[in-house]
Order: structure tokens, then C-alpha cells, then sequence
């Protein structure tokens, strides 16, 4: 009888980190035209890596899954020009291009009926006013359920096989990945990404959604 | 809103007591006055979801059941002339004042449906508008909460728990009473969007402490009433609840407070019970009458002891604290006790609900 070796995969390299060391790697970023209402202060004293911008500075760097979780204000956040309830308008863009963002709707807004929409799509929401403990807590829980490399090869699965992606295809990007992350190198398999991507002509940006499990394997950010 | 709707009904109704009243176009009918088996009664206390139920009582009569999104009114004393086939033709002739087509009700019942929908629909939009001038407080309540946290951060700890744990007493109250305005705030947006209840993920919560904490928040409160608030029994588990199920004990500790009499306790108690969690709220104070505990869960009423001792009170609480729990699958339910010695309508109150722990 030939044993074979059981090819390996994401769910197998799926190493659980302690919250200690989850929050020096998590990129954190806050948007929010009233900067007094997040505690941004109290949680950078306690490790976290948090920016805040008043309003959207760039949204290629939000698509480009620059920060791991974006705290999102539902108003305000970007020029009158565009929206006063532009945070609404950015969510669902962020969530259409990279479906595995993590994002957090913050806002005063829960008791207008017509910011529902706002709430849903979001991983998890904080409402205003808020303080520091409920904060950390929301925070830790969406970190500890997902920002793992399963959430971001879950949803990328996901959004494969919703695009007509064959069963084999996916099983291929994930060895590619396997490979990639052995050799340290990424060339291959975003290559192989472009290639499927537009095959099946999908604009969700499968690319950055890879580099953000490739992120789980860098070593520890220094605090 | 039922007791309104029966004064402009123009056909005679009965309410669950049983006493008859006479409609704006048509008075009682007299054998209605007379009847002692008012079979009709029967229908307030059944479950039924048509909308209009015509049927016939002993004296051979006619009366309709109208399901309104409010309750339901029975109209008592017509003779249907085309449902209604038991009325001997001699009845029909000496009371051919009360005959009304099944057609007349339904036409009223259908204007009275849209009349209350719409009520609720300016209630809802009054409330929604008041709730949005509550954004300048939350943005100012932001500030206090962020002050406050910088004041606490100049303590010693590790965290921004022990910190809090390492703080004066005076601070320690100051964040305890912004954190009591928080929930209060995040009450009010409920009752303005109810949807608002079930946002977020649910998350595991520590009945017991979450629970000790917002009593705590009371301490003060209750210390001008010489109330104090007493905690008891023991509960580990961890449900998985929305972050709206703190404006519950919220809503229940503050009325048992304000409805207390002065001196007495108000006990808490969280226990587990197999896989469940029950949490009951006592006080002693008025009693709700038998005939309002039904109604106290409904948005805006208010028992006439309860607009004696608080005139600025909503009638908003208890309405918020039902609809967070049936989002969450429970019920609230009120249990009076006589206390002996005591003059007859003041006693225990106790609140209570069961949250299943899966």
C-alpha cells in the first residue's frame, strides 16, 4: 500500500495567536468627523494599533486592505460634495471590493430607521456614545473570530465559487498558496489570481484579500 | 387606544367586563341590557386571527369579534341580515333598528385598522424626530465619557479596568452615572427604532456581573430614597445576547427605584436554572392593579400610582425593556404579593424573565 502525503492546507496553517499578540499585528483605523467620540487615546495605551482620519484621506488604501479593521462613522466622513451619509456609500464599496474587510459601523445614528443598512452590512457595530471597555471588548471579539486566516480564505472561497469558480480552481489557489507561503514568495500566486479573476471576470480584489493571509506569516510587529 | 375606538364605534359594543355600550348611530340593544349569558364575552379571551368573526349568541343575535393591531372590540347586538340564520323573523321585525350588513362593520372595522395605523405611524415619526435632537447629547455625553476616561488613565493599572478599580470613589461615580446616561440614551433609540434592537452580533454575556454593574449605577439614586439595592443568587452562565440587553435590568432596576417606597429594598437575583438564567426585580411599593397588568407593557401607559409618584415619566420603559426581550426570545412578567400588615393595593412587585443560555 502507498501512503500519500495529505496535501496541506490554509485551515492546517490556521495557527491561533494570543489576543496579546493579535493586537500588536492588527492595523486599526477610525473614521470618524468627531474624533472626541472614539477612545483612541485609551486604546493606544493599551497596545493597540490605532489611526484616526476625520474623513475618507484615501480610499485606494482602504481598498488596498491597508488596516485590518476600519471603524466607520456613518456621517460626515466625507465631503458634503459626496454624501452626508457617505459612511453608508463606503461600506458597501469596501465590502463589494474586498468582501473579507473587517469593518465596524460607529455611529449615534441607531435610532434612524434609515441607517439599517449601515448596521447590517458591517462585521459588528459600536453605537455613540462609547467607552473604552465596551470598545476593547467588541474589538478583541472581532479580532479573536476574525481575523484569522480562515475568515479571509473563508470568504475568498466564498466569493470564488459564488463567481463561477470551479471546485478545482479554488483547490488549486489554495496549494498555490500553501507553496507561496512555504517559499516566502508571492509572485506565483497572485499571477495565478489575476488569471482567475479574469477568467471569471470578478472586480472584487482577490489579490489583497491573499496578501492579507501572506500578513499572518510576517513576523510580530514591534510594539 | 381600544377604549377610544369603542367611543366612536357607531354600533354597540361590550368590553371584557361585560358592561354594554351604546354606539353613536345605534344604542345598545336592550336584550343586550338584560342578557345574563353574554356568550359573546367569550370572544375577548380567544385566540383568533380573522379579522372580523361574525357569530350568533343564545338570544339569537348577532355579534362580530374585530381583530384591530391593538386589541380586539366586540360589537354586540345586531342582527346580520344575511349570516344571521337562527333569528326568528318576529325578533328580526321588532328589532330592525339593529339590523347591520356584515359588509357596514367590515367597511368600519377596515377605517379604524388604517385610523390606528396611521396614528402609529405620526406617533413613530414624532418619536423618531424627537429621539434625532438626542445626536448634540450623545456627541456632548462623548466628551464627559472621554474626559472622564483621560482622568481615570492617570491611575495606576494595566488596563483601563484596573484603572477604574484603582480610582476614588468620586470618579469612579462620575463614570458609573455617564455610563447610566449611555444606556438611557441607547433606550431611547430603541423605542424610536426598534430595529436597532437586534444590530450588532450577539455576544457572550455574564448575566450576573452585567446585571450588578447597572444596579450599581442606581446606588446613588436609590441612596436619596434610603432604597437599598441588594444583589443575590449565583449564575455562571454566559448567554449570547445583543448588546441592547442592559437597557433591560437598566429599565427594570430604575423603575424599581423610583417606585419604591422610601427606606425599603430592592433585591436582585440571577440565578442559573439548568441551561437557563432567570433574573427577578422586587420592590416594594404600589401594586399594578389586576386589571392594568396587561397594559403595562404597552408603549405609553402608565398605572395612575405610577403618574402619582413620577409625573415625567413616558410610559416608554417597560414597552422597550418587552420589545428587547421578545428580540431575544423571552418575556417579562410581573408577579404582585400582598405584604401582610400592609393597606391593600401596596405590596411586592416582582419582574422577572428567563433567558435560555444556548
Amino acid at each position: 500500500m502507498v501512503w500519500l502525503k495529505r496535501k496541506q492546507t490554509l485551515h492546517d496553517l490556521d495557527i491561533r495567536l494570543p489576543l496579546s499578540e493579535i493586537k500588536k499585528r492588527a492595523k486599526i483605523l477610525v473614521i470618524d468627523d468627531e474624533p472626541a467620540s472614539f477612545p483612541a487615546a485609551r486604546l493606544a495605551e493599551e497596545g493597540y494599533h490605532i489611526e484616526t482620519w476625520e474623513t475618507v484621506k484615501s480610499l485606494s488604501k482602504l481598498e488596498d486592505g491597508a488596516f485590518d479593521i476600519i471603524i466607520l462613522d456613518y456621517m460626515g466622513v466625507a465631503d458634503e460634495e459626496v454624501s452626508q451619509k457617505a459612511g453608508l456609500g463606503i461600506l458597501e464599496h469596501l465590502k463589494k471590493v474586498n468582501p473579507a474587510q473587517l469593518i465596524i459601523a460607529f455611529s449615534a445614528h441607531s435610532f434612524d430607521a434609515s441607517s439599517s443598512n449601515f448596521w447590517r452590512l458591517a462585521d459588528d457595530n459600536l453605537g455613540k456614545p462609547i467607552d473604552v471597555v465596551k470598545c476593547k471588548e467588541v474589538i478583541d471579539q472581532l479580532l479573536v473570530d476574525k481575523f484569522t486566516i480562515s475568515h479571509y480564505w473563508g470568504t475568498l472561497a466564498s466569493v470564488l465559487k459564488s463567481n463561477g469558480a470551479t471546485a478545482k480552481d479554488i483547490s488549486r489557489l489554495e496549494g498555490k498558496i500553501v507553496e507561496s507561503l512555504a517559499r516566502r514568495e508571492t509572485a506565483d500566486v497572485i499571477e495565478y489570481c489575476d488569471e482567475l479573476c479574469r477568467k471569471l471576470g470578478i472586480g472584487v480584489r482577490i489579490a489583497v484579500i491573499i496578501s492579507q493571509i501572506f500578513g499572518f506569516f510576517q513576523g510580530p510587529t514591534k510594539p | 387606544m381600544i377604549e377610544w375606538i369603542r367611543a366612536t364605534c357607531p354600533f354597540p359594543t361590550i368590553d371584557r367586563n361585560g358592561s354594554v355600550r351604546g354606539g353613536y348611530n345605534l344604542p345598545a340593544n336592550p336584550k343586550c341590557l338584560k342578557c345574563q349569558d353574554k356568550s359573546c364575552l367569550q370572544m375577548h379571551f380567544e385566540a383568533q386571527q380573522i379579522l372580523v368573526q361574525h357569530s350568533v349568541c343564545k338570544g339569537k343575535l348577532s355579534y362580530f369579534s374585530l381583530k384591530l393591531p391593538k386589541g380586539r372590540i366586540i360589537v354586540c347586538g345586531l342582527i346580520e341580515p344575511e349570516f344571521n340564520k337562527t333569528c326568528p323573523p318576529l325578533l328580526k321585525k321588532s328589532l330592525k333598528q339593529w339590523k347591520v350588513p356584515w359588509q357596514d362593520i367590515s367597511t368600519w372595522h377596515a377605517t379604524m385598522v388604517q385610523l390606528i395605523q396611521d396614528f402609529e405611524d405620526q406617533c413613530q415619526k414624532c418619536l423618531s424626530d424627537s429621539v434625532a435632537g438626542l445626536h448634540d447629547v450623545k456627541t456632548a455625553l462623548s466628551l464627559i465619557l472621554r474626559n472622564t476616561e483621560a482622568l481615570i488613565g492617570t491611575r495606576k493599572g494595566e488596563s483601563a479596568e484596573e484603572r477604574l478599580d484603582n480610582c476614588e470613589e468620586p470618579l469612579k461615580s462620575l463614570y458609573k452615572s455617564v455610563q447610566l446616561l449611555q444606556t438611557r440614551l441607547q433606550a431611547s433609540g430603541y423605542a424610536a427604532n426598534p430595529e436597532a434592537i437586534t444590530l450588532g452580533r450577539k455576544r457572550a454575556h455574564a448575566v450576573y456581573r452585567q446585571v450588578d454593574r447597572i444596579g450599581r449605577m442606581f446606588n446613588e439614586i436609590a441612596a436619596k430614597k434610603k432604597v437599598v439595592i441588594t444583589m443575590g443568587g449565583h449564575s455562571q452562565k454566559t448567554p449570547f445576547l445583543f448588546d441592547s440587553f442592559d437597557v433591560i435590568p437598566l429599565i427594570l432596576i430604575d423603575n424599581a427605584v423610583k417606585y419604591s417606597f422610601q427606606g425599603e429594598n430592592v433585591n436582585i437575583r440571577v440565578d442559573d436554572l439548568g441551561e437557563c438564567v432567570s433574573v427577578a426585580v422586587e420592590s416594594r411599593g404600589p401594586l399594578v392593579p389586576i386589571e392594568s397588568q396587561e397594559l403595562i407593557f404597552n408603549r405609553g401607559y402608565r398605572t395612575e400610582a405610577a403618574k402619582r409618584i413620577s409625573s415625567d415619566g413616558s410610559g416608554l420603559g417597560l414597552y422597550i425593556a418587552s420589545l428587547v426581550a421578545k428580540a431575544h426570545g423571552f418575556e417579562i412578567l410581573y408577579h404582585s404579593q400582598p405584604v401582610a400588615g400592609w393597606q391593600p393595593g401596596r405590596g411586592l412587585n416582582i419582574f422577572s424573565f428567563t433567558i435560555t443560555s444556548s
